[in-house]
C-alpha cells in the first residue's frame, strides 16, 4: 500500500492532498493547469518536501515530517519520468539510461524491449519527442523502482507518434510491479492508461473513481467538461430537479435533497418544432453556438436549462446560430445522484 | 550610423590600435630570434607561473564557484564581493596585502617561516601565489555564470536516479558547464600571464625565479628597449590567440 497525506505550499496555494494506492491498478492525477499535479508528483519522488503529513510506501516511512523523518530522492525507490524526459543532453542514450543502475548491459535489455537499439548511441538532440519519452521511461524503469511516476508522458509527443508511444506506455505500466501514478491534462490519455483516476483542483482531491464514475457521475463541472457530459447542480424533489437560477429538469429517479445530475449531450434531441411524444423535459431554447467536431457537432443551446447538444453534421445543417429551437430529453436519460 | 557616432567610434578604435601599431612598428623584427632567446628564463619563470596559478584558481575557484551558484545563505553578497575585489583592486594593493599577511613579518607568512621554513615573497612560489590571487576571481566569475545555467531539473532527476550531491556535480553539473569553465581558465591563465603589480611587490624581479615578461619587458625597457618591443610583441600575439579562443568558448 501506498498513503500520502500530503500539505505542503506551493507557488501562492495550498497543495493538501489524501492519496493511496495500490500495486494492481495504475493511477492517473487528471487536473487543470495549475492544480499541483506536478507538486504531488515531485513530493512522492522527494524533490520537494512535505510540510505535514505522511508517506508510507509498503511500510517503510518515506517523509513524516512530524518525526523528522525524509527520505532524499536518492534514498527513495522511485522512477521519475519529468515532462519532456529531460534527458542528460550530454550522454548519449544508453549512458542516459544506464546513469542509474550498475551494468550497462541492462540499460541496453531495457532500450531493446522499447524498440529503441538502433538509437542506442545517439545523443538525445536527435530523437524525436516520443523516443526522448520512452528514453526517460527505460531509463527509470533499470533500476526497478517501487514506485513510478510519470509527468504528462505524452504532452511532448507530436500527434502523429501519440498512439504508438501511448501503446508502448500501456503495455510497459501495465508489466510493471510497483505503484505506477501517472499526471495528465487530457482525459482520452487518463482513460487510455489509467484504471483509477483522481481529479485534483486547486490543490485538493475532488473526485476519485474509474473512468465510467467520471463519466457517469460528475461531481464538478471541471471534470464535467473533462468528459464532456452536461452538469446540474441544484435541489431535487421527486427526482425532479431545481436548478440556482430557477430551471428545472426532471430525472426518472425518486431522489430528494441536494443532487447533481450528468446527462450526455447525444441524448440530448433539438426540433425545429416542438416534439411530440412524450419526453418529460421540453422547452424552447436559444442556439448560442455551434461548434463542429471530427464526428459531432456541440449545439450549445440557453433557455429554461443551458446545456450542449451533440448531432451529426447532417443533422446540424438545419440549424444555425442565434435560431431558437426546441429540446427534448427523456427524464431516463438525466442522470441524478446525491450530492 | 550618425557621422558624429561614426567620427567618435573612428577615434576610440583609433585609441586602441595605435599603440599597438606603434609597437609593431618598432619591433626589431630582424633581432627578434635573439631577444627572445636572450629572455629564455622570463618565458620559462612565465609559463611555470602561469600555468601553477592558474592549476591554483580552478582548483579553488570551481568549488567557489559552486558555492556562490547553488549556495543560498546569509552573507552570499558578500562573499561574492569579497571574491571578485582583486578585479577592481589595483594589482599593487594586491601585492602589499600579500605582503603584509604573507611576508615573513606578516602573521600568517611569519607562522608558514617559523613551522615550515617556508618563506613565500621574493620565490617562485611567491610568484605564482601572487597570480592565482589575481585570477581566481576570473575563474570564479565565470564558472559562476556557467553553474547558473545548468538545469537544475536535470540534477533533480539524477537525484532520482540514486545519484547523491558528489555524483550530480560531477557527472550532470560540470559537464554541462565545460564551455564556460573552459572560458574561464583561459581568462584566468590570460590574467596570470600578465599579471605585473602584485608580482613585482611581493615576489620581486629576480632573474629566473620571479621575473616573469612582464617584468622582464618593465626592466628591458630602460636597459635594452629593442627587446622590451619584442617581448612585448609576444604578449600581444598571445593574448590576441587567448581572446579568440575565449570568444569561441563564449560563443559556443
Amino acid at each position: 500500500m501506498l498513503t500520502c497525506h500530503a500539505s505542503a505550499a506551493r507557488n501562492g496555494f495550498r497543495l493538501e492532498v489524501d492519496l493511496e494506492a495500490a500495486t494492481d491498478e495504475i493511477v492517473a492525477v487528471v487536473g487543470p493547469n495549475g492544480a499541483g499535479k506536478s507538486s504531488l508528483l515531485r513530493i512522492l519522488a522527494g524533490l520537494d518536501p512535505v510540510e505535514a503529513g505522511q508517506i508510507v510506501v509498503d511500510g517503510d516511512v518515506w517523509e513524516d515530517p512530524a518525526a523528522s523523518i525524509r527520505r532524499l530522492p536518492e534514498e527513495r525507490s522511485v522512477g521519475y519520468v519529468p515532462q519532456a524526459g529531460l534527458l542528460f543532453p550530454h550522454l548519449s542514450v544508453r549512458e542516459n539510461v544506464a546513469f542509474g543502475c550498475a551494468e550497462e548491459e541492462e540499460a541496453d535489455v531495457w532500450l531493446g524491449r522499447l524498440g529503441l537499439e538502433d538509437l542506442i548511441d545517439a545523443r538525445p538532440s536527435e530523437l524525436s519527442g516520443g523516443q526522448a519519452q520512452l528514453v526517460a521511461l527505460a531509463r527509470a524503469q533499470v533500476r526497478r523502482p517501487a514506485l513510478l511516476l510519470l509527468d504528462e508522458p505524452l504532452a511532448s509527443v507530436d500527434a502523429a507518434n501519440r498512439a504508438a508511444v501511448r501503446r508502448v506506455l500501456r503495455r510497459e505500466l501495465h508489466d510493471s510491479p510497483g505503484y505506477r501514478i501517472l499526471v495528465t491534462h487530457d482525459p482520452l490519455e487518463a482513460a487510455a492508461l489509467a484504471d483509477r483516476i483522481v481529479v485534483l483542483d486547486n490543490g485538493r482531491v475532488t473526485q476519485d473513481g474509474t473512468i465510467d464514475d467520471l463519466r457517469t457521475h460528475p461531481r464538478s463541472t471541471y471534470v464535467a467538461e473533462l468528459v464532456g457530459m452536461n452538469f446540474f447542480s441544484g435541489e431535487a424533489s421527486g427526482g425532479t430537479i431545481t436548478l440556482p437560477d430557477g430551471g428545472v429538469i426532471v430525472s426518472a429517479s425518486t431522489l430528494n435533497g441536494a443532487a447533481l445530475a450528468s446527462v450526455h449531450p447525444r441524448a440530448v434531441s433539438l426540433y425545429l418544432s416542438r416534439p411530440t411524444g412524450s419526453p418529460r423535459n421540453v422547452w424552447l431554447g436559444h442556439i448560442a453556438s455551434i461548434e463542429p467536431s471530427l464526428e459531432q457537432v456541440r449545439v450549445h443551446v440557453t433557455g429554461q436549462v443551458d446545456l450542449v447538444a451533440e448531432v451529426t453534421h447532417g443533422g446540424a445543417a438545419a440549424f444555425s446560430e442565434g435560431d431558437d429551437v426546441w429540446v427534448a430529453v427523456k427524464a431516463s436519460e438525466v442522470l441524478a445522484y446525491p450530492r | 550610423m550618425p557621422l558624429r557616432l561614426g567620427v567618435l567610434a573612428g577615434i576610440g578604435l583609433a585609441l586602441l590600435v595605435v599603440p599597438i601599431a606603434g609597437l609593431l612598428i618598432r619591433v626589431p623584427w630582424s633581432g627578434l630570434g635573439g631577444d627572445l632567446a636572450g629572455s629564455g628564463d622570463a618565458v620559462r619563470v612565465s609559463i611555470v607561473v602561469s600555468v601553477l596559478a592558474t592549476t591554483v584558481a580552478v582548483g579553488l575557484g570551481v568549488p567557489l564557484a559552486w558555492l556562490l551558484a547553488r549556495g543560498s545563505f546569509r552573507g552570499q553578497a558578500l562573499l561574492r564581493a569579497t571574491v571578485l575585489l582583486p578585479i577592481v583592486l589595483p594589482a599593487v594593493v594586491s601585492g602589499v596585502a600579500l605582503l603584509a599577511s604573507l611576508g615573513r613579518s606578516g602573521p600568517i607568512g611569519g607562522l608558514i617561516d617559523d613551522l615550515f621554513g617556508i618563506t613565500l615573497p621574493f620565490t617562485t612560489a611567491g610568484a605564482v601565489l601572487a597570480a592565482s590571487f589575481v585570477a581566481l576571481p576570473f575563474v570564479t566569475l565565470v564558472a559562476e555564470a556557467g553553474f547558473r545555467a545548468v538545469d537544475r531539473n536535470l540534477e533533480e532527476v539524477a537525484a532520482t536516479l540514486g545519484a547523491g550531491p558528489w555524483r550530480r556535480f560531477r557527472r550532470i553539473a560540470l559537464p554541462q558547464a565545460v564551455p564556460a569553465l573552459a572560458a574561464g581558465v583561459v581568462l584566468g591563465w590570460a590574467r596570470a600571464l600578465g599579471e605585473f603589480g602584485a608580482t613585482v611587490t611581493f615576489a620581486g624581479n629576480l632573474s629566473g625565479r620571479t621575473q616573469t615578461l612582464p617584468l622582464a619587458i618593465f626592466f628591458e625597457l630602460e636597459r635594452d628597449p629593442e627587446a622590451a618591443f619584442s617581448l612585448s610583441l609576444v604578449l600581444v600575439v598571445v593574448s590576441l590567440l587567448v581572446l579568440t579562443a575565449a570568444r569561441r568558448a563564449w560563443v559556443r
